[in-house]
């Protein structure tokens, strides 16, 4: 190897060592060239002044920056919470919907199965009353559970949220 | 979760994963209280990179905001076994490239051009005012700013993930979404750019 590879070696160790990456022979190595080789010293010392200097730049965020998104995280996992609380009780009611409407499918086939049409008075009035109830059912339920939860996250946010919710 | 984060700091567990696990069960549960733990402890890095990637102080400051919303909306995509800080700098660069991508499309591939050979160009815009600049000239008077002033906007990042963040070249890469090799020659050109820039810097001065 060459003056000249040695140097370009040297430099491009340099760099590895900055980066961290260097090798535990070729750091050997780079120690015993920079020992004799005063070009390459003033590389290693140029190329550590510029690092520090870029290190000794204090940036720092504005302490307003700070609050404000504090108070937008906040403001969203608020938002996201009662999403989320929406999103299960739309689940809840569907579900219910679905149960409530097949079993008046089903009713109202075992009905017409076993002759509805001649079925009269109070029996025939019992009978659809039965089946209006199972298709409002649902929608009171609904009703009912939303008012419910509502409520319950007003409350939290009046005396909770402020306090710090979902700190452990 | 305030005391098992401490836990985890004080008592110095091996853990890199530790510490991600208990962040990410915060993030998964979207935890505001620890989220806010997480916005003052990474409040100084985070806008100390979106400035020096930007170079605009206001632009730096709305992603500042965005990327902690972001964090809070997808916490549950961050992975443990990676630095929390790892993927809070890569969410805030993607949310910083959508901007810019949206705001400035032709110039944004001169700020992402890194290939081989290919010499990458800066961003020249009149009218803006360089906050960096401004800011480290302001607080510290230094060479810095405007030895970083004329560097391109990919070693500026590189540059301040490795010394200033102190992250490994593996991280960088990661942060970055580019291979180790590409990493490395970023940095290296950023090196030597700084250098070059911070002598000719003092040549004037002499």
């Amino acid at each position: 190897m060459n003056g000249r590879d040695q140097h370009q070696r040297a430099r491009l160790l340099l760099e590895e060592r900055s980066f961290g990456i260097i090798s535990e022979p070729d750091a050997k190595w780079l120690a015993a060239h920079l020992d004799e080789c005063a070009a390459c010293r003033v590389v290693e010392s140029d190329m550590q002044s510029a690092i520090a200097l870029l290190c000794s730049e204090p940036v720092t965020a504005p302490t307003f920056l700070v609050s404000r998104t504090k108070a937008s995280v906040r403001i969203r996992a608020r938002e996201l919470q009662e999403h989320s609380e929406r999103t299960r009780l739309l689940v809840l009611s569907l579900a219910l919907a679905l149960v409530f409407t097949s079993g008046t499918i089903y009713g109202g086939y075992l009905l017409y199965l076993s002759g509805w049409a001649a079925v009269s008075g109070a029996k025939g009035l019992l009978s659809a009353f039965a089946l209006v109830w199972f298709w409002v059912a649902p929608a009171v339920l609904m009703v009912a559970a939303t008012m419910y939860k509502r409520d319950w996250l007003q409350i939290l946010h009046e005396n909770n949220f402020g306090r710090g919710l979902g700190n452990d | 979760m305030a005391a098992a984060l401490q836990f985890a700091a004080v008592a110095g567990l091996d853990s890199r994963f530790d510490e991600g696990a208990v962040i990410a069960r915060a993030l998964k549960r979207r935890d505001p209280g620890a989220l806010d733990r997480l916005i003052e402890q990474y409040q100084h890095r985070l806008f100390r990179y979106l400035l020096y990637f930007t170079r605009d102080r206001q632009f730096a400051e709305d992603i500042f905001q965005e990327t902690w919303i972001r964090v809070l909306e997808r916490g549950a995509q961050y992975d443990p076994r990676w630095k929390f800080e790892t993927w809070l700098i890569s969410v805030a660069r993607n949310l910083a490239i959508d901007q810019m991508r949206r705001r400035m499309p032709d110039s944004l591939e001169d700020v992402l051009s890194d290939s081989e050979g290919e010499q990458v160009r800066e961003l020249e815009d009149a009218n803006a005012i360089d906050a960096l600049a401004q800011i480290t000239q302001r607080e510290v008077g230094s060479q810095v700013a405007i030895a970083l002033q004329g560097l391109a906007p990919l070693y500026r990042e590189a540059l301040v993930l490795r010394f200033h963040e102190d992250m490994s070249l593996e991280e960088i890469a990661r942060t970055l979404n580019v291979p180790l090799s590409t990493a490395k020659s970023r940095l290296s050109r950023g090196l030597s750019a700084l250098e070059t820039r911070l002598k000719a810097l003092r040549g004037v001065r002499r």
